[in-house]
């Protein structure tokens, strides 16, 4: 484990624990403790729906804030969890599966790794922050979240998420250090250093950001991996739709070609209370012909690699069938590779802290020249929120 | 000019009373805003068989500036509204992200609730959106009130058609108002009950919203601090404080 910065901050927190657990005059409100447990039922099913693999997945996140003076403050965010079922047999280095990649510090602990049983816990966030007025800094693991789009992130170049995980709702963090300096109420400078892990470099980056006729702006510039790049986004309005978009280039390198990401969308709530968005994705590394094998598609994905195709569009729609009840679809298509992605999903509020969901995800795509169906999961969700 | 003489004189009391009318208004508006509000409320959503309760905060600077807070359930707290002049901005804390909110969800549902984003920011300024008439009076809850029609103007971007509100002749108190679309449908009415002295000023503590079409539905709002007229800066409406006020 490396020393520097990180034991650094977590000396910080430790001796202001104990700072703060001497002083009788500090109220308890002070830390705050909140998180959920969850259980996620699978039904991962081969193409022709015949073939299941089921598993389970208990999920808790404790999230505990610390705020022990108006301009100091804490988080350490931990996830556990409990997965059984037939997925481990199938599926071999599943644990490691499980783990996040791109971690500049391993602070994930497997403690029972078995073909039938994984339990695993992981840090996901451990920061600590000071602000006043102007400036704000924070060092730890933290999420930097520059996206502006709600689909496809090209500008979120420290921690890119999987569309498809949906069960990871805080998304993966980065560790790092982030600073920030306002000008005003909407205007200012923000920059953050991530490290990666042995091997993968650093993401260095400054953000400039403002409002203007209606519009966010904001313009990047920094470096990723070891190669340059910018790209910028923005968020405003054309009549009474939303209308939203990020870039990001990345310039070329001895071993990859220069490469542009762009995320485009619009959005509007019609009378009813229906939600509609369309959106698109340009990739421009990202092949655009059908494949021979769905194994090629990468979807491993990165800053570089948002969605393995070189165009897609994806179409959200939704409703509150009632306040507690609520259904949306997203239909994703990516024209060149013809992939095919429909998730569809209803939520349910059980009672107020109690939420059921129900989600689909249907993969088709055109493979060695025939297009048909490559997959389908299923899924049930409960969750408790304290 | 003569002529013009006869039209004053016979106009002079439709304009007095306009002028009356948007008056008692502006009051009326003034007594609920303040130059700026603080507020802690709980709002209460019923239906015939089931109720949801939230703790909400809320920061407004005249009609351009509004911040809310989600205080409980445990499910959405954190989560946090910010409007200044047209733009919203909701900040998720899970994920730790603002997203923009497109103009067309003013006119929406707001969290489940039977209140628009607009009736909680108050975008639409009662006072500068309406031309107001009074075309009665009548008595609420012992309470001799005046009943006052609001149609708006051309060139105002609000959601309603029309509004009857019934203003307290005394304490100027909004006390029943009545929603209606543009085809003179009635839509919403809403209720004030628990008239206490808060932070100085004589107001209701209690709204209700009932929607005309739907048996067993309404949604409660329930005072339980506000404070006005405290000074509160602009830059306290950013992206930034929205995310320090967890």
């Amino acid at each position: 484990m490396r020393p520097g910065w990180y034991i650094l901050c977590c000396s910080l927190w430790i001796l202001i624990g104990i700072r703060a657990q001497a002083q009788d005059s500090i109220p308890d409100r002070q830390i705050k403790v909140s998180g959920y447990i969850k259980d996620l039922q699978s039904l991962l099913f081969d193409k022709d729906l015949r073939h299941v693999v089921a598993s389970d997945l208990l999920h808790n996140r404790v999230n505990i804030k610390w705020k022990p003076a108006p301009a100091l403050s804490g988080a350490l965010e931990i996830r556990n969890r409990v997965i059984w079922g037939e997925q481990l047999a199938a599926t071999s280095g599943f644990a490691d599966q499980v783990t996040n990649s791109g971690a500049w510090v391993d602070l994930s602990k497997t403690w029972v790794n078995r073909s039938d049983l994984i339990l695993v816990s992981n840090i996901e966030r451990f920061w600590i922050e000071w602000h006043d007025q102007r400036w704000n800094f924070r060092a730890g693991r933290q999420r930097i979240n520059w996206g502006i789009t709600t689909m496809w992130n090209p500008n979120d170049i420290f921690n890119t998420y999987n569309f498809l995980d949906f069960d990871y709702e805080e998304r993966p963090g980065s560790d790092a250090v982030k600073g920030s300096y306002h000008f005003n109420a909407v205007s200012g400078l923000e920059f953050a250093l991530a490290g990666h892990g042995a091997g993968q470099g650093s993401t260095g980056a400054m953000r400039f950001f403002t409002n203007k006729w209606n519009y966010d702006f904001q313009f990047i510039s920094g470096w990723y991996g070891k190669g340059f790049t910018a790209g910028g986004g923005w968020a405003g309005s054309i009549k009474d739709a939303g209308f939203k978009g990020e870039f990001m280039y990345f310039a070329p390198r001895k071993d990859s070609a220069g490469q542009l990401n762009l995320a485009m969308e619009w959005d509007y709530v019609f009378k009813k209370g229906w939600y509609l968005n369309i959106g698109g994705l340009l990739n421009t590394n990202g092949p655009d012909r059908p494949v021979s094998g769905w194994a090629t598609l990468d979807f491993n994905l990165s800053p570089k690699n948002i969605l393995p195709v070189r165009w897609a569009a994806v179409l959200t729609s939704g409703k509150e069938l009632t306040p507690l009840f609520s259904a949306n679809i997203s239909v994703v298509y990516s024209p060149g590779v013809n992939l095919l992605i429909l998730l569809p999903g209803v939520k349910y509020n059980l009672a107020t802290n109690l939420d059921a969901d129900i989600i689909w995800q249907s993969f088709f795509a055109k493979i060695d020249g025939a297009f048909g169906s490559i997959a389908h999961n299923g899924f049930l969700r409960l969750r408790w929120s304290f | 000019m003569k002529r013009m003489f006869i039209w004053l004189f016979l106009s002079l009391p439709g304009l007095l009373s306009a002028q009356n009318a948007t008056e008692i208004v502006r009051k009326a508006d003034e007594k609920m805003r303040g130059e700026t509000s603080h507020a802690e409320m709980l709002i209460r959503t019923v239906r015939p068989y089931w109720t949801r309760e939230m703790e909400v905060k809320t920061w407004m600077k005249g009609t351009s500036y509004a911040m809310i807070l989600i205080k409980s359930p445990a499910r959405d707290k954190g989560t946090s509204f910010l409007k200044k002049k047209k733009e919203v901005w909701n900040w998720l804390p899970a994920l730790e992200r603002t997203i923009k909110l497109p103009p067309s969800m003013m006119s929406q549902s707001w969290m489940g609730t039977d209140f628009t984003n607009d009736d909680l920011v108050k975008e639409s300024s009662a006072v500068e959106d309406y031309q107001h008439t009074i075309i009665g009076d009548t008595v609420i809850d012992s309470r001799a009130c005046y009943v006052i029609q609001f149609i708006p103007k051309p060139e105002a971007t609000v959601v309603w058609g029309k509004l009857i509100v019934c203003i307290d002749k005394k304490d100027f108190i909004e006390l029943h108002t009545r929603f209606y679309d543009e085809e003179g449908a009635l839509l919403n009415t809403m209720k004030a009950y628990d008239v206490r002295l808060m932070d100085g000023r004589t107001i209701p503590t209690r709204l209700e919203m009932i929607p005309a079409d739907k048996k067993g539905q309404k949604t409660e709002i329930i005072y339980r601090s506000i404070y006005f007229n405290r000074p509160i800066d602009d830059h306290f409406f950013s992206v930034e404080q929205m995310k320090q006020q967890n």
